[in-house]
């Protein structure tokens, strides 16, 4: 009895895989576009790939951010479309992530410092967009405003000079925490 | 279609004016703890002994060891038997790095001043005067400016976070870092000591005693001081000798003079006047010097403020005092000071521990023994003992054998 009932159950969820998998369709996302933020502006890349499913997108992204410090944000991103209008439509997007360094350099020197990294931090962001059908199938040209957040920590271990080592560094600990308004445009298929 | 792109594009312009960037910087602040002068003067005496912290430089004076309690003072250490050494007084000398003795004269610096303390009885030690300035590079750096009355005593570590705001390019003001940082360029003391009684320092010594004169380096400058009369110095001179100036060990009627980018040798055959008479440049590293009739050992090494990525040891020929020549080059993990004693050359290697060669053809050293499990610092070899001070306490060998065998430690107490 119990292995009927595990074997009807396998059934069922097959089928229903299955099924599902009928209405979902892969979805890639690329976008350029511009961070504008306190008193500077830099831009950004990001590509995000997923799967389409009703009026939901989901998958996972990763970009170059150049804004202040450049780095990479590698996130998981999901669309909801709203008030369609034939190919047209307007959705809502929201990405969350982490944010990886890239940028390595000093920013002054000083000559004790014997370790200076910048180290992971947040990353997420949101906005609203205008996706433009185009063509057949699903491609479509979209616009996306928003506010996008990212956090980079930078750590120097200054370790000044002693008589006996080891000797102690003094840790100085920047987190910057920035705030974008972020316009991209992208190309969806 | 438009109002949908005039309803998603006006709050973006709105809003960009709004949007600040902050910036939660944490910071290690060292707070003075201050004392009056005459207060600190007044403290420097024999006082109880206490436990070995941070231990810094080695002199040995007779059966006396005085040891450096980094920024603290002197730990006087009876060691009439090297392998029972006993803690018998401290002496509190603010700022002090570096210790020299001749006769009953103890000198040490505090901070920038050279202080000369009487030890007729080493037991009784008591404060005889001071010479300002002696050592100038160890001001108090970025905002903290000294009273000239009173002296730094001690620092409070603290850690404290604060809120900023970026503007424009993100770059952030090192003046604005609210540090707290001594600067304490600190290496060396040499070889010296007065008749009958041998007075030696380790090779990372930064003033040194030959007979009735003391040779003190700081950054740049050799000052000389005639000590004929002990308790009271007066400056001979003082004289350029280049930059990063480090470690000053004498040996016969010759200085070596160790900085981050070379040698330098000067002539003392007139003590009062110290003579040029060559230099050896390397690449920038620190580099601590003991020498021979014919040979100079350098360690060099990286790190901290010796920046460089040279861990080695090179042995000059200084048969041509004008021009040494570079004969040798060994690796090296992290070396420090050194020591020799005859054909025995002992290398304080840091976290490698002590290296003991046999340096009896000075071309080809070979490594004899090597004792790991301390981080070392400075070693003296005299009179088949050798002293090593590591990070983890001060270490005493007997090497009557031509091998070390430990006699005792006096360990650290954190």
């Amino acid at each position: 009895m119990k292995k009927v009932l595990i074997s009807a159950l396998s059934l069922l969820f097959i089928y229903t895989a299955v099924s599902a998998q009928q209405k979902l369709k892969f979805s890639s996302q690329t976008y350029a576009g511009v961070l504008l933020g306190d008193g500077r502006s830099d831009l950004q890349l990001q590509t995000i790939n997923g799967v389409k499913w009703k009026n939901w997108f989901g998958g996972i992204g990763a970009g170059i951010d150049w804004y202040s410090f450049r780095s990479v944000p590698v996130f998981a991103s999901v669309n909801r479309d709203i008030f369609k209008k034939g190919k047209n439509t307007l959705l809502l997007s929201a990405d969350v992530g982490i944010n990886l360094p890239w940028h390595q350099d000093n920013y002054y020197y000083i000559d004790f410092t014997t370790n200076n990294e910048f180290r992971p931090g947040l990353y997420w962001a949101s906005g609203v967009g205008y996706r433009f059908g185009v063509g057949k199938a699903d491609n479509a040209l979209l616009m996306n405003f928003g506010y996008s957040f990212k956090q980079s920590r930078q750590e120097f271990a200054n370790v000044y000079p002693c008589l006996n080592p080891p000797c102690l560094p003094f840790v100085e600990k920047y987190d910057y925490r920035l705030n974008r308004l972020s316009i991209k445009l992208g190309w969806i298929f | 279609m438009k109002k949908y792109l005039l309803f998603l594009l006006l709050p973006v312009m709105l809003m960009q004016g709004c949007l600040k960037d902050k910036l939660i910087y944490t910071y290690t602040m060292l707070k003075p703890v201050y004392k009056a002068k005459s207060e600190v003067y007044a403290n420097i005496k024999s006082n109880a002994p206490r436990a070995i912290s941070n231990p810094g430089k080695i002199f040995i004076y007779g059966q006396y060891i005085f040891l450096n309690e980094v920024d603290k003072g002197v730990h006087v250490i009876d060691n009439s038997n090297p392998s029972n050494p006993v803690m018998k007084t401290f002496i509190d000398i603010p700022g002090n790095l570096d210790i020299a003795v001749k006769g009953n004269t103890l000198y040490a610096d505090l901070y920038s001043d050279l202080v000369v303390v009487d030890i007729t009885n080493p037991l009784d030690a008591r404060f005889q005067k001071f010479i300002p300035h002696v050592f100038p590079e160890r001001y108090l750096s970025y905002f903290q400016t000294n009273d000239s009355n009173s002296v730094i005593v001690d620092w409070i570590r603290k850690d404290t976070t604060i809120e900023r705001k970026l503007s424009g390019n993100m770059m952030y003001d090192a003046q604005g870092s609210p540090y707290a940082m001594l600067s304490s360029y600190a290496m060396p003391s040499g070889a010296g000591g007065a008749s009958g009684v041998p007075g030696i320092a380790g090779s990372m010594a930064r003033f040194s005693i030959v007979n009735d004169y003391l040779y003190a380096v700081n950054q740049s400058f050799l000052k000389t001081y005639n000590i004929t009369n002990t308790r009271n110095p007066q400056e001979a001179g003082s004289q350029m000798v280049g930059w990063q100036i480090e470690t000053i060990y004498p040996f016969k009627d010759r200085l070596f003079i160790g900085s981050s980018n070379g040698m330098y040798i000067y002539d003392i055959t007139n003590p009062a006047t110290p003579v040029s008479m060559g230099r050896y440049t390397h690449i920038r590293a620190c580099d601590p010097v003991v020498a021979d009739d014919h040979f100079a050992y350098v360690t060099l090494r990286n790190g901290t403020a010796c920046a460089g990525f040279t861990n080695e040891l090179q042995i000059l020929n200084i048969d041509n005092l004008m021009a040494p020549s570079l004969v040798v080059t060994k690796p090296m993990t992290n070396p420090h000071g050194l020591a020799k004693d005859n054909n025995l050359l002992f290398i304080c290697d840091g976290k490698a521990g002590i290296k003991l060669y046999d340096a009896t053809n000075p071309l080809n050293i070979v490594l004899k023994q090597n004792i790991t499990g301390m981080e070392t610092y400075d070693a003296i070899a005299w009179n088949k003992n050798l002293l090593v001070v590591a990070s983890d306490g001060l270490y005493q060998y007997d090497y009557t054998n031509g091998t070390l065998t430990q006699k005792s430690k006096l360990s650290v107490t954190k």
